[in-house]
């Protein structure tokens, strides 16, 4: 798997519990569509922490990084 | 720090749990005596012994618990509020709110109805039950206002919302200790427990330590000794706080009334402790994120865990009701795995469809 296709399968299969085949638009809002909520904005962190086995510093805590799995994949491309 | 959010979110979810086995804990004790002594109910004898004062202890340290599940929902609210230029849409607030109200129409009939044979409950009583819920649903739809004044006058966000809480708790005091003043009835209709004045502070300062991370951060760091001297301290006098009004009052047993004043800078100080010292490993942090991912459902399945077990217990076997070393490892072992257990079970595939209306 890619990383935005297991980045997707973490959101899909732990966040919003939804079917094996559900997909996501990419370049969708997680944050402000309400697909992601704080709890699972801490969990999806935890998640690139450790399966990308990156440190996510607290001013890189920006909705920029995190606000669409675009985003999402490209800041763990710029940290791996 | 954002890693600590979600350990933080784990120990509150734990701290919620220990809560209520201690209140099953002081059941015992006093109410329930007599299910395992010739004694009659109430009875008070239990105060000043160990058992006592280690219960009385564990109830005051867990105040923070809710108080942290605030500060983790305004800071991430204000974080949501910084991706787009509209800030917090109500759409967004509506959604939030939605993933909410399933489960606490299920989890309070639940409550209410099946175990308490409440029918039907009153208002008071179903609001009362799982009061979290009706209290972020608030904070989420005033979140658009906060937030715009957070942006602009953050210290007097803080002082107004820490002087309106603060007021709520002394409009309770002065209730118990009988000292009418003007506009107390006014007043007095903000104290039910999921009212928004009675909390937002909590909520308030998460929201502007989002808006401010840098300088909220360095802040902390700054005054972190301050910090925690104030966190020892206020905690020393929750106790003193507590034999004050319960001597002034004349009721012995005073907790399911009065939570008190100094409560509110004692869990705000807490709070901020937990992020004062960034390089402090805390014990088991990963299985902590982990039952902190799983906060709501834990919050929201222990009560009834709990309830269960516990009256099993008053039943079955009374005998370990005066064994607070025995009643409390069970009644918390209920009280976490039974949620975690559950929520294990609903993610399998068949079910998991129904899983985000059970536990959010």
């Amino acid at each position: 798997m890619d990383t935005t296709e297991t980045i997707e399968r973490f959101i899909v299969d732990e966040l919003i519990l939804g079917e094996r085949d559900t997909k996501l638009d990419p370049d969708k809002s997680l944050l402000t569509s309400g697909i992601i909520d704080s709890l699972g904005l801490l969990r999806l962190i935890a998640f690139l922490e450790d399966q990308f086995k990156i440190t996510v510093k607290d001013i890189e805590m920006v909705p920029d990084n995190f606000e669409t799995i675009n985003k999402i994949k490209a800041f763990v491309a710029n940290k791996i | 720090m954002m890693r600590r959010l979600l350990v933080l979110n784990g120990v509150a979810a734990l701290m919620v749990v220990l809560n209520h086995t201690a209140s099953y804990g002081f059941n015992a004790m006093f109410f329930w005596a007599d299910r395992y002594r010739e004694v009659s109910v109430p009875t008070y004898e239990a105060i000043g012994t160990i058992p006592y004062y280690i219960l009385f202890a564990v109830h005051h340290l867990v105040e923070f618990a809710i108080p942290a599940f605030l500060f983790v929902s305004g800071y991430f609210i204000a974080f949501t509020a910084k991706t787009s230029t509209a800030g917090i849409t109500m759409d967004l607030v509506f959604s939030r709110i939605k993933k909410l109200i399933f489960p606490f129409i299920i989890w309070s009939i639940l409550v209410n109805v099946i175990l308490l044979r409440r029918l039907p409950p009153t208002a008071e009583e179903v609001l009362q039950m799982y009061y979290y819920i009706p209290l972020i649903a608030q904070y989420y739809l005033l979140s658009p206002i906060i937030i715009r004044i957070a942006k602009k006058h953050w210290l007097l966000l803080l002082i107004g919302a820490g002087l309106l809480q603060l007021s709520v708790e002394f409009v309770v005091l002065f209730r118990l200790l009988e000292i009418s003043f003007p506009g107390q009835e006014i007043l007095a209709l903000g104290t039910p427990v999921w009212l928004f004045p009675g909390r937002i502070f909590y909520f308030c300062v998460g929201v502007v330590a989002s808006l401010n991370q840098q300088r909220f951060t360095d802040w902390i760091l700054k005054y972190r000794w301050a910090m925690f001297a104030s966190m020892v301290s206020l905690f020393a006098l929750l106790f003193v706080e507590y034999s004050w009004v319960s001597k002034l009052t004349g009721i012995v047993w005073l907790v399911p009334r009065y939570s008190g004043v100094i409560k509110t800078l004692f869990a705000m100080a807490m709070v901020l402790c937990f992020f004062a010292f960034p390089n402090l490993r805390i014990p088991f942090d990963k299985w902590l994120s982990d039952v902190g991912g799983k906060s709501f459902g834990i919050y929201l399945v222990n009560t009834p865990a709990i309830f269960v077990v516990a009256y099993a217990m008053y039943y079955v076997t009374p005998w370990a009701l005066g064994y607070q070393i025995i009643y409390q490892p069970v009644l918390i072992a209920a009280g976490l795995g039974i949620p975690l257990v559950l929520m294990a079970v609903f993610k399998k595939p068949r079910v998991r469809r129904i899983y985000p209306l059970i536990f959010g």
